[in-house]
């Protein structure tokens, strides 16, 4: 009997409207175990070289992990996987939230939907059962409407829903998905996948809990965290005021993405503070599936916008992308943004950077007011930054441009204005400064999804101001000395290596980052007490860092696949100049350093130091042999 | 002397204050002395479970006139200690 999973994966044809079950045997499931890791085998196995992520043809994968919906704080999220279009590249976004465990409750292990329905419609899964139902009502409608006319329609007001809005309809290229309308797999663009394939939602209702070996076990430990929590600094700040505690330091620091990363010092930072959210339309705060942490905000206010609790409230990359890096100051407008992206399906990060690129555009006149009809699009004009969240959910006016990210508005602008495009192969950069932090700017260049801030744990975190404790927790990996938060050396390769296959398994187990170590609660060594708890595998560290290891190798993989180059990890131009103002003024990357560092790269993950192809030899230690054949089918040289 | 502390992200929260005037009597002063009189003037033991961790370390970043400093940096008449959670990311 298995343990944790269930053994049963959804493949659905929305096309040829068949639905079917898959099977596989413990030693899929402990190779691959779920999430992105999973979703890239299907992609990797199934989806011809080329496919179009909006083609039929093109997959996409909705995946918890073999321990999500494990009682104990930290497992509740899952992945989607899909070919982005935004980056054309393989994508992969989690979500916290409920719908994850709920759908292992319901009996599958993850989704695999192929096809498009000739008219909108949505999945009903409810214990075991899977059909495809009609959604013409529901096009057209918020998240929030089409989740409350499912919990009606199916008379279940406990049912969990996966919805897009009217930005994932419409194909704007960074629609995200949203469970509870405020727990987003945000980035990407993979609400427009689901547009695409005329899928609504994916309604879930389980009943079953999770089998596991040893229950008592991972019971002991949930308890521990509650208990202890609020005595590791990150954990006790995410509960009291949410991520966007960090956004004074950051900006003390200088290093809050400002005006578009044009400087990281915003004299109207305070305005838009946790610090004044709590003092001022902070609510109450909210969890995930059995998470004592409660790091999600809900706010409401009713001047000069009515803001709707509903939607929870802005995160600290939504306070940096539609406040600083807009120039935007007052946190009620940035609130009624966050609630708009909700509503709509918009990635606030892309959203807030794609309109803070235009306001770099407007200001150099490469738009004018006719463009932009009317709107006087300046850095700080709140009322501009909500107007085009508006637009671009709906491809409205200017926002039909601006609804295809950054790169492409760039390239149809033209008049230069791509150097205002801080993108990394398509996908807008996370609000965090990789000209300050180094390991985080160099994940940005390789990192096989684009621009993202979650491929490593961040350079500041080990500094020589960092709390102690940080630094003892990185030391199961191997890992035993600080650093300097600025740049790359040899010791930082050997960091970025082992913290980005710690991330990696995080985003393949579908795990918190902000439960686990190094930073947070939970210590490596509970994360394998409970993994094998939970599985009644002898599970390891080194197993489970092989399994992060898997995903950046099938990663580069399908990128390698599609025509990907080394030229392609690499940075935008503003991050290679300095930093115009504030504390950290003058700092910049140094572009022959990221040249030195990308290849020394490849050559330490077992890559061709030109091509970067994983070779055989790296495969075979994966036990990824087939993916040697995949890549030689279509032309690959693989060494 | 007279030194300004400010404190930020959710320790202002747990003290109730965002920056306070800490006034000493004698000169010879380090950051660890500051620190100390804000755990006794503002929040106590809830205060001082967030800047130490329970085995003693620092959970908390700190910085003396904008620039990062230690518990042992000394400090003179008229400077600003910052008080801020760790500067994290992830």
């Amino acid at each position: 009997m298995p343990y944790g999973y269930n053994g049963k994966i959804l493949r659905v044809n929305l096309s040829t409207k068949e639905v079917k079950v898959e099977e596989h045997d413990d030693y899929f499931y402990r190779t691959y175990m779920g999430g992105a890791v999973l979703g890239a085998y299907y992609l990797l196995r199934e989806m011809k070289l080329g496919v179009d992520p909006f083609d039929p043809e093109a997959l996409i994968v909705f995946a918890p992990s073999i321990l999500t919906g494990t009682p104990a704080p930290g497992f509740s999220r899952h992945s989607v996987v899909c070919k982005s279009p935004l980056t054309q590249a393989i994508a992969d976004s989690q979500a916290g939230g409920f719908w994850g465990p709920e759908l292992k409750f319901a009996g599958y292990d993850a989704i695999v939907v192929k096809g498009k329905a000739s008219e909108p419609v949505y999945l009903w899964i409810s214990d075991g059962e899977a059909q495809i139902r009609e959604a013409s009502h529901l096009w057209g409608k918020t998240t929030g409407e089409t989740q409350t006319s499912l919990r009606e329609e199916l008379r279940d007001d406990k049912i969990r829903v996966l919805a897009i809005g009217v930005a994932g309809e419409k194909l704007v290229r960074f629609a995200c998905i949203l469970n509870e309308c405020k727990h987003a797999n945000g980035r990407l663009g993979m609400g427009a996948v689901m547009g695409s394939k005329n899928l609504k939602a994916i309604a879930v209702r389980g009943h079953d809990k999770i089998k596991m070996q040893d229950k008592d076990t991972v019971i002991k430990w949930a308890k521990w965290f509650s208990q202890n929590f609020m005595d590791n600094p990150s954990n006790a700040g995410l509960h009291d005021l949410g991520t966007g505690e960090g956004l004074m330091v950051l900006n003390k620091d200088g290093q809050l993405p400002t005006r578009n990363f044009q400087t990281g010092f915003f004299e109207g930072a305070e305005g838009i503070s946790a610090e004044t959210m709590h003092r001022t339309i902070f609510q109450k705060g909210e969890g995930c599936y059995a998470c004592p942490v409660k790091c999600k905000r809900v706010v409401g206010a009713d001047k000069p916008y009515q803001i709707d609790p509903f939607y929870g409230g802005p995160e600290y990359e939504t306070l940096a992308a539609l406040g600083s890096d807009c120039g935007v100051s007052d946190l009620v407008s940035v609130a009624k943004a966050n609630e708009l992206c909700n509503k709509y399906g918009l990635d606030t990060i892309s959203t807030g950077a794609t309109i803070a690129f235009a306001m770099e555009c407007y200001e150099n006149g490469i738009i004018a007011k006719e463009d932009t009809k009317g709107i006087q699009l300046n850095f700080g004009n709140a009322d501009a930054m909500v107007k085009m969240v508006e637009q671009i959910a709906k491809r409205e006016g200017m926002g039909d441009i601006l609804a295809e990210g950054t790169k492409r508005a760039a390239e149809r602008f033209g008049k230069g204005a791509e150097k205002f495009a801080i993108q990394v192969k398509g996908e807008e950069m996370g609000m965090h400064d990789g000209r300050v932090k180094g390991m985080v700017g160099f994940g940005y260049a390789v990192s096989p999804i684009g621009a993202d801030h979650v491929v490593v744990e961040h350079d500041t975190d080990f500094d020589f101001n960092a709390p102690d404790i940080f630094v003892e927790q990185m030391k199961s990996l191997g890992l035993l000395k600080r650093c300097k938060t600025t740049g790359m050396d040899y010791q930082k390769l050997r960091m970025f290596r082992y913290l980005q296959f710690h991330f990696s398994f995080m985003d393949s187990l579908c795990l918190c980052v902000l439960a686990f170590a190094p930073v947070r609660t939970f210590t490596m060594a509970h994360l394998v007490a409970i993994a094998s708890a939970v599985t009644g595998w002898e599970m390891s560290l080194w197993e489970i860092m092989k399994l992060g290891e898997r995903r950046i190798n099938m990663f580069r993989a399908f990128n390698i696949r599609e025509g990907f180059t080394p030229d392609d990890d690499w940075l935008p131009q503003r991050i290679f100049e300095p930093i115009k103002t504030g504390p950290r003024e003058g700092a910049r990357y140094d572009p022959d350093e990221l040249k030195t560092m990308r290849k020394l790269y490849y050559k330490i993950m077992n890559w061709d130091p030109e091509t970067s192809i994983p070779t055989k030899a790296k495969l075979i230690d994966l036990d990824l042999p087939w993916i040697i054949d995949e890549l030689e089918k279509v032309g690959k040289s693989v060494r | 002397m007279k030194v300004i502390v400010k404190l930020l992200g959710s320790l202002s929260i747990v003290a109730g204050i965002q920056s306070a005037e800490v006034e000493l009597e004698e000169d010879n002063n380090t950051v660890e002395r500051i620190v100390d009189k804000i755990v006794g003037m503002y929040g106590g033991e809830k205060i001082k479970r967030r800047i130490f961790t329970r085995d003693g370390g620092v959970a908390v970043t700190l910085a003396l006139n904008g620039t990062w400093c230690s518990l042992d940096a000394k400090v003179k008449d008229g400077d600003e200690i910052c008080i801020m959670p760790p500067i994290s990311g992830g």
